[in-house]
């Protein structure tokens, strides 16, 4: 390659696109390696904020509750009578009976207690809060 | 200088410009952390016994039924794990108290090095 030269005939299209490739290639090594795909919740919940630093780990049963109290399980709309025998079914069968729990941070907290108190009535042992990290002042 | 290939970049940039905006909208660089959750029943008296209550009011805090501001609240508490740190603590919500006042009383009392925090649910108020 002969940077510097003059080019006798103006480089082709090729060659005038190469540094933007280089440069997109770059961004795209960026985001594969330092992003993670995570599967976007069907509705918008803002977690509270947490000085906890515990890793959330492997879950099959997670438990969404909106700022307005309503809740899905495993990403559906689930009506309150229906949640007791559904929890059940879907806990007992397990063999590590963890839960996530993804509540809004404007949730009323006695909504997500009661909650809680029903996850717990149906097997679970552990169930998770999922907070979002919140810097050390 | 050699003849250039017959396959120009241009459906190469295309398709990186695809997989980049897929990647950019895809990935979420924010982590999520865990805090786990215990609660007690407020009638089983086996496991209320020696518990320090915390109840939580929309705008107010009382630490066993004494009006308290939270500094003093919880520089009683940290008192009290300084000499029994295994103290457990129990955090009872008045209804319409945001979960996210609930989770900063938690962080502040795990500050002051409570081990054993749990919420109490029932909705008597006094």
């Amino acid at each position: 390659m002969a940077f510097g030269k003059p080019h006798r005939r103006p480089p082709d299209e090729d060659q005038r696109v190469l540094p933007l490739i280089n440069v997109v290639f770059l961004l795209l090594i960026f985001f594969m390696v330092a992003g993670q795909l995570t599967k976007t919740d069907p509705v918008k919940i803002l977690p509270p904020e947490s000085f906890s630093e515990k890793d959330p780990g492997e879950s099959q049963v997670h438990i969404l509750m909106t700022a307005d109290g309503d809740i899905l399980i495993n990403g559906e709309n689930v009506a309150p009578t229906d949640l007791t025998p559904l929890l059940v079914n879907l806990i007992q069968n397990r063999e590590k009976k963890t839960v996530h729990l993804k509540a809004d941070g404007n949730t009323d907290a006695t909504k997500v207690l009661a909650l809680l108190e029903k996850i717990k009535a149906a097997g679970a042992d552990t169930v998770k809060l999922l907070t979002s990290e919140k810097i050390p002042p | 200088m050699r003849r250039r290939a017959i396959i120009s970049l241009t459906p190469l940039i295309d398709v990186v410009f695809i997989l980049l905006v897929f990647f950019m909208l895809a990935t979420s660089f924010m982590e999520s952390r865990v805090l786990d959750l215990d609660i007690k029943k407020s009638g089983g008296a086996g496991s209320m016994t020696g518990a320090m209550l915390v109840e939580l009011r929309k705008d107010s805090l009382r630490l066993s039924g004494h009006l308290l501001s939270e500094d003093a609240l919880l520089n009683k508490l940290g008192a009290r794990f300084n000499e029994m740190p295994d103290q457990k603590v129990l955090i009872k919500p008045e209804a319409g108290v945001p979960l996210q006042r609930a989770v900063d009383l938690i962080d502040h009392i795990a500050a002051k090095g409570g081990q054993d925090v749990s919420f109490v649910s029932g909705t008597g108020n006094r």
